[in-house]
């Protein structure tokens, strides 16, 4: 598997792809299918940190975590009331120039100093940083429940990526792994009480 | 009813176990031999139950133990003893992990379970847990890295540079674990949202475990005890919580709202305790975290009654008459907030005054505000619960949640009398972090 080694830029690209994907397009099912990208991009980009069981682990999370959202998803998918058909968020241009500036933050970041401490590759810190700038975004723009689940579980895998340097033990991968199904869990419990029980506080304009 | 009672049992019969019960060594039950390991390897982390955290795990079962009961007489979810039992154990083993760093990936699963029980059917608003959680999720990350910069970068007196950066994450973190302002705000929206008593045990449940984890930092940690900046970073932010929380409480219409700020008006006076940095306050910090339990206990199980359907003081007036255990019973866990003589709350407050007051006369001047603007407001909220009403009828009420009620009050006025009830418990902690307490 050595030779994943070799492309490691290409996960990189993958989740600037679907970081700002997730960030310009309305929270629907077909944003699982990206988040689940995302997920395949991050467990590349631990490979360089962790051992094979630990990143096997936090793929299968991950695509867990994807379908268990899908599933939430289409719970509001089925009710007609709060189904628009619209493909992008609105504000879209406003949306695109926060992206580019959290981007071109992000990469600052990662190229500074901020991780000597912590012997970690540059593509890890330029992934892990724009991970988590562009969760603050969707966690910043979004009122919309599914939107702030996406921006938290893009916020813990930046995070993660960058700690599966510092500390890559089964212990934590585990604790990792259980934060992301219980965001997912808490996310989906939420939808399903609010489906049925009327109320729709949280909805993306 | 059953599961509640059920749930509260086995809460109680876990602290106790977990408090008289010794470890490590083989004792006699008749015949049989029995011999408890205080240490567990889980996924190759230790998660130990040694001297210095047992007193801290015996509290917060006993005090769900003591809180779980009345969620039966307030309707709470049916989920709620089991969840509650979930977010013990997490919290208990947020307390025995070692390294205890991971403490915060626990109290952020602790956290996510709170959710279940804060947005049921009955209340389906989500807008302050889902803050609550994004927030918790900001703590744990911050204080995994500022752990790993601890454990790596060898951080000392000698190195400022990264000792600030530390210091300035890891209060990041605890402002959020502690509800400090402006982290605060996912609080008055729960209280708005949720029942008030189930989000009382949750906010004492969480805050313990916020609270403990720093004491095990600054117990763990010798360049952060010596550094005064901490102290004074912490005293700071109890003098501005206090203040907001009680001038916040004093504008407040909604009585639900004015319950979450007296919250932080408690918090805000443990963390003035603390900041102090003197021996003295931190064992108050420990008696007053357990005097809230208590009064806020009984204040949110007055105030669940209470605000059954109406909330805004237009519509309280003369409420006291219709339900006048209830009322009492919100009054006087407010008057122990308050710090007012004869109540639990006072004899907490009266020593942080003695301990803080030639030191620091800005926090005694905060705590004696505290006392002076709470006991106004307990004085306001009684004219307007007590004020002409309609002439309604008394609503009936059961002998069960009466029971509960009166039982609080007296509690209440029970620890007033005798302070030194708790004070076994607090130099059993104080015993188990030996750097803090010399």
């Amino acid at each position: 598997m050595d030779w994943l080694n070799n492309y490691l830029f290409l996960p990189v690209v993958v989740l600037f792809v679907t970081g700002s994907a997730l960030a310009l397009m309305k929270p629907q099912p077909k944003s699982m299918l990206i988040l689940a990208v995302q997920y395949i991009a991050v467990s590349w980009l631990a490979s360089t940190s962790l051992p094979a069981a630990g990143v096997a682990a936090k793929l299968v999370t991950g695509l867990l975590v994807c379908v268990i959202m899908y599933l939430a998803i289409r719970q509001i998918g089925d009710n007609p009331l709060q189904r628009d058909g619209q493909l992008l968020s609105a504000n879209l241009p406003f949306r695109i120039i926060a992206l580019l500036l959290v981007t071109v933050a992000s990469v600052s970041i990662a190229r500074s100093n901020l991780f000597a401490q912590f012997d970690i590759r540059i593509e890890a810190s330029v992934g892990a940083s724009f991970l988590v700038a562009s969760s603050l975004l969707n966690l910043g723009l979004g009122t919309d429940l599914l939107r702030i689940g996406i921006g938290l579980l893009t916020l813990v895998s930046g995070a993660e990526l960058i700690y599966g340097f510092i500390e890559p033990s089964l212990a934590l991968i585990a604790l990792l792994a259980m934060v992301h199904l219980g965001i997912v869990l808490v996310l989906s419990y939420i939808l399903s009480i609010q489906t049925r029980y009327s109320t729709s506080e949280n909805r993306d304009p | 009813m059953a599961s509640a009672f059920a749930a509260a049992i086995g809460a109680g019969s876990i602290a106790a176990f977990v408090l008289l019960v010794p470890f490590d060594e083989a004792f006699l039950i008749g015949e049989i031999s029995i011999k408890f390991a205080s240490e567990w390897v889980i996924l190759g982390r230790v998660f130990s139950l040694s001297e210095n955290v047992r007193p801290l795990i015996g509290f917060l079962y006993t005090a769900g133990a003591f809180l779980m009961p009345a969620a039966w007489i307030v309707n709470a979810n049916r989920f709620f003893p089991s969840v509650a039992l979930l977010i013990l154990a997490i919290v208990a083993a947020s307390l025995m992990v070692d390294p205890f760093v991971f403490a915060a990936v626990f109290i952020e699963l602790a956290a996510m379970g709170a959710v279940f029980v804060l947005v049921t059917q009955q209340h389906p608003r989500s807008t302050g847990s889902i803050r609550m959680l994004i927030l918790y999720t900001f703590a744990m990350i911050s204080i995994l890295f500022t752990g790993s910069l601890l454990e790596i970068a060898g951080i000392t007196s000698a190195t400022p540079v990264l000792a600030m950066r530390v210091t300035f994450m890891l209060g990041f973190g605890f402002a959020i674990l502690m509800t400090v302002p402006p982290f605060h705000l996912w609080l008055p929206k729960s209280a708005e949202e949720s029942d008030p008593y189930i989000l009382v045990f949750i906010l004492v449940i969480l805050q313990s475990a916020g609270f403990f984890f720093l004491l095990r930092f600054l117990d763990g940690y010798a360049w952060l005890r010596e550094q005064t900046l901490i102290y004074d970073g912490i005293r700071i932010a109890g003098i501005v919580t206090t203040i907001l929380a009680v001038l916040l409480s004093a504008s407040q219409r909604d009585i639900k709202k004015l319950m979450a700020y007296a919250l932080l008006v408690d918090l805000g006076v443990i963390l003035i305790a603390v900041g102090s940095g003197k021996e003295d306050a931190f064992r108050i910090a420990l008696s007053l975290s357990v005097v809230r339990v208590i009064a806020l206990g009984v204040l949110a199980l007055g105030l669940s009654y209470l605000c059954k359907s109406e909330r805004l003081v237009s519509q309280m007036q003369g409420v006291g008459y219709k339900m006048p255990f209830a009322a009492a019973a919100f009054l006087v866990g407010l008057l122990s907030v308050a710090g007012t003589p004869l109540t639990a709350g006072f004899p907490g407050r009266w020593a942080l005054l003695t301990v803080v007051l030639h030191a620091d006369r800005l926090a005694a001047g905060t705590v004696m505000f505290s006392m002076v603007g709470l006991g106004v407001l307990v004085i306001r909220w009684a004219a307007i619960l007590f004020g002409r009403g309609d002439g309604e009828e008394p609503i009936a009420i059961t002998k069960e949640p009466r029971v509960f009620l009166l039982g609080g009050i007296i509690l209440i006025l029970l620890l007033g009398l005798f302070p030194q009830l708790v004070f076994p418990w607090v130099e059993d902690v104080a015993s188990g972090l030996a750097n803090l307490f010399l």
